[in-house]
């Protein structure tokens, strides 16, 4: 298995309402949307709040099924959800959430969650799990606390945690939804260097969705630029902040915050 | 000095507290004075010693590493200290009054109406089984009495405000059907409902992406000059602290290492830990290639700090006199940091 992931003409429509005299409406969160992530590749995604991209990013894990369109992982479509072969199918695609604390089991200790991850996926035995839970919290900088609960951990930490839990069934594939949009920038830094270790030791692709672009231009090798439902640019991360080609694109690469004080008194004195 | 010692020293009834840090020439009213805040277990202390103080029209922002004790110095200034930690030293006061001595219906009532927090997890914050519009509306009728009529209204104004698309329609939606960065602005939309005199954002931008989150930014600070609010900002994004921050409070293991007037924070940083954030951030205007810097080691866990200055362990520039705890110390007007070569950094 080498892990390319195809997406093609996807759409997603959600309805709702629809009581007896209320008029239903229906959002189109995913508008005939085209994506290709290689093997070992990183495709960063960027965009309008609710523009779609978690949605998509749902999609591209094969854990919420498209209202149209086809998604296949190494050329195989993507199994129904809920049969034993899609739950075989999840090891290799794993999808960090954007809300840590909704991904993460409020009655099972973090480590007991690792643990359970890879015993569903037949991984090792008790012995060997543990020992692999308990490395794999040390490289996200939870050393020793596996026995937490997660109303015990603090925001960046329970992220962290779900980033472990992905990360330890060796997948293929990860979709990482604003998976370090909690951390100071220091371990950010530190997760960046290990999902970039990974990727080069064993070729894992991540579809990479953050708001955070300065974090976008360093990890990306590609970035897809989405704004309601469409992606509206696509082209190497280089390319698109150097040479930016939408009118969407360039509004968001201007509004991008001054670096310092100094630089956003300038920029409001030439705005004045 | 045992560690056990160091914890009396640091939370015991008799220590010395650190004086709160006030800019040089302090003019607007006082809104809230955190005094020496210790919260924490039976077994260690997870914010120590914490003095902060915000006033009316001024932004303090808090930055630190992950698990350093921002959320719960904000829960705390709240008077939400979660079960089973306890406040074991210290007095919040907020325009006043020693929030100690109210009790939980006087607290309730302030919440909401004088002091409202947009909670870290927007998405668990938000009653899952009712209406955005309406749990917006609630706020309204609760704090400032409107009728259920006028409030649906204004909610429906509120959320144009953040600048939520469809806001009549959008009104009607349950959370699980926004997107992360909606909920988070329906969170701010509801906190910025009853203008309160005190807002505490934690985290509060992270969904959403910088074009919008440049308008909300905006918002805030039109509504702060109207109102004159007190604001405290927690994040992780120096660029976004650029932006809004008067004060930065900086925090390392449980306690403020650095405070310091934004422009001063920025241009000659005298904790090394600060330094060392400054030197690992990513910025959108440059390539970069490669591994990126990052501060070496983990944070000491609560329960196992190291003797003396906590940063010790990581830090480039640790001497033999680190290990006696620095103390939080005024390098020049304004600007404290705690550490032994505070004010040697150019
Ligand atoms: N109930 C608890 N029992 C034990 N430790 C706790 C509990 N709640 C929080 N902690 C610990 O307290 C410390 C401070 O947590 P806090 O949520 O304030 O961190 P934070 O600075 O907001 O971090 P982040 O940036 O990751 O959100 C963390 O190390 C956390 O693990
Ligand atoms: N379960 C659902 N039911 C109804 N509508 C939904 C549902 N999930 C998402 N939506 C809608 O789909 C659109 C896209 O949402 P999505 O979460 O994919 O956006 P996003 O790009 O990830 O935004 P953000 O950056 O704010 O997280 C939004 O309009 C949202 O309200
Ligand atoms: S007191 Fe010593 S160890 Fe602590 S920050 Fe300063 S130089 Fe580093
Ligand atoms: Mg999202
Ligand atoms: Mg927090």
């Amino acid at each position: 298995m080498s892990g390319r992931v195809v997406l093609q003409d996807i759409v997603k429509v959600y309805r709702s309402g629809g009581g007896l005299f209320r008029g239903k409406t229906s959002v189109r969160a995913v508008d005939h949307v085209d994506i290709m992530l290689e093997p070992g590749e990183t495709l960063g995604i960027v965009g309008e709040s609710g523009s779609g991209k978690s949605t998509l990013g749902r999609i591209a894990a094969g854990i919420e099924s498209p209202t149209s369109g086809h998604v296949s992982l190494d050329g195989r479509s993507y199994a129904r959800i809920g049969s034993a072969a899609w739950r075989r199918e999840r090891r290799g695609v794993q999808m960090i959430f954007q809300n840590p604390s909704k991904a993460l089991d409020p009655r099972m200790t973090i480590g007991a969650q690792i643990g359970e991850a890879m015993q569903a996926h037949g991984l090792s035995d008790m012995q060997g799990r543990k020992a692999r839970m308990e490395e794999m919290l040390a490289l996200v900088g939870l050393p020793g606390m596996g026995g937490r609960y997660s109303h015990q951990l603090s925001g960046g930490q329970q992220q962290r945690a779900v980033i472990a839990r992905a990360l330890v069934l060796e997948p293929r594939v990860v979709v990482c939804d604003e998976a370090v949009s909690a951390l100071d920038v220091s371990v950010q830094a530190q997760i960046i260097n290990l999902l970039n270790d990974l990727k080069a030791r064993f070729g894992i692709g991540y579809l990479f969705i953050s708001h955070d672009l300065g974090v976008v231009r360093h990890i990306s090798d590609r970035i897809a630029v989405m704004q309601k439902g469409v992606i509206v640019e696509t082209g190497r991360a280089a390319e698109i902040f150097a040479n930016p080609k939408h009118d969407y694109t360039r509004s968001l690469l201007a509004a991008v915050p001054a670096a310092t004080p100094a630089e956003r008194r300038a920029r409001e004195r030439r705005i004045a | 000095m045992t560690t056990l010692e160091v914890e009396a020293l640091s939370a015991g009834p008799n220590r010395q507290r650190t004086p709160v840090p006030r800019p040089p020439t302090p003019q607007a009213e006082t809104v809230l004075t955190v005094d020496g805040l210790t919260v924490g277990t039976a077994r260690a202390d997870l914010v120590i010693d914490v003095s902060i103080e915000v006033r009316a029209g001024e932004t303090l922002c808090l930055v630190g590493e992950s698990g350093c004790g921002k959320s719960l110095t904000c829960l705390a200034a709240m008077g939400l200290t979660p079960e089973p930690l306890t406040r074991k030293a210290g007095q919040i006061s907020f325009l006043g009054d020693d929030l100690s001595r109210l009790n939980e219906n006087q607290l309730a009532d302030i919440r909401g109406r004088d002091m409202a927090m947009i909670f870290q997890d927007a998405m668990a914050a938000l009653n899952p089984v009712r209406r955005v519009g309406m749990q917006i509306a609630e706020v309204l009728v609760v704090h400032r009495g409107l009728t259920w009529r006028q409030a649906e209204k204004q909610a429906i104004d509120l959320l144009a405000s953040v600048e939520i698309a469809d806001p009549q329609s959008r009104a009607k939606a349950y959370p699980h059907q926004l997107s992360g960065g909606m909920c988070q602005r329906v969170m701010i939309a509801m906190a910025l409902a009853c203008r309160p005199k005190l807002l505490i954002a934690d985290e509060a931008t992270t969904a959403l992406d910088v074009t919008t989150q440049a308008q909300i930014l905006k918002l805030m600070r039109e509504l702060q000059a109207e109102t004159g609010a007190a604001m405290i900002f927690v994040t992780h994004d120096l660029g976004v602290v650029a932006e809004i921050a008067d004060r930065v409070a900086v925090m390392y293991s449980g306690r403020v290492v650095e405070n310091a007037v934004v422009d001063d924070l920025f241009e000659g940083p005298q904790h090394p830990y600060t330094r060392g954030l400054m030197a690992c951030r990513l910025h959108a205007a440059s390539e970069s290639h490669g591994r990126i810097a990052a501060i070496e080691g983990t944070v000491p866990s609560p329960a196992r700090r190291p003797e003396g200055c906590s940063f010790r362990l990581r830090c480039p520039h640790a001497a033999e006199q680190c290990i006696e705890p620095p103390a939080l110390r005024p390098v020049r007007g304004g600007h404290w940091a705690a550490c032994h070569f505070a004010g040697d950094f150019a």
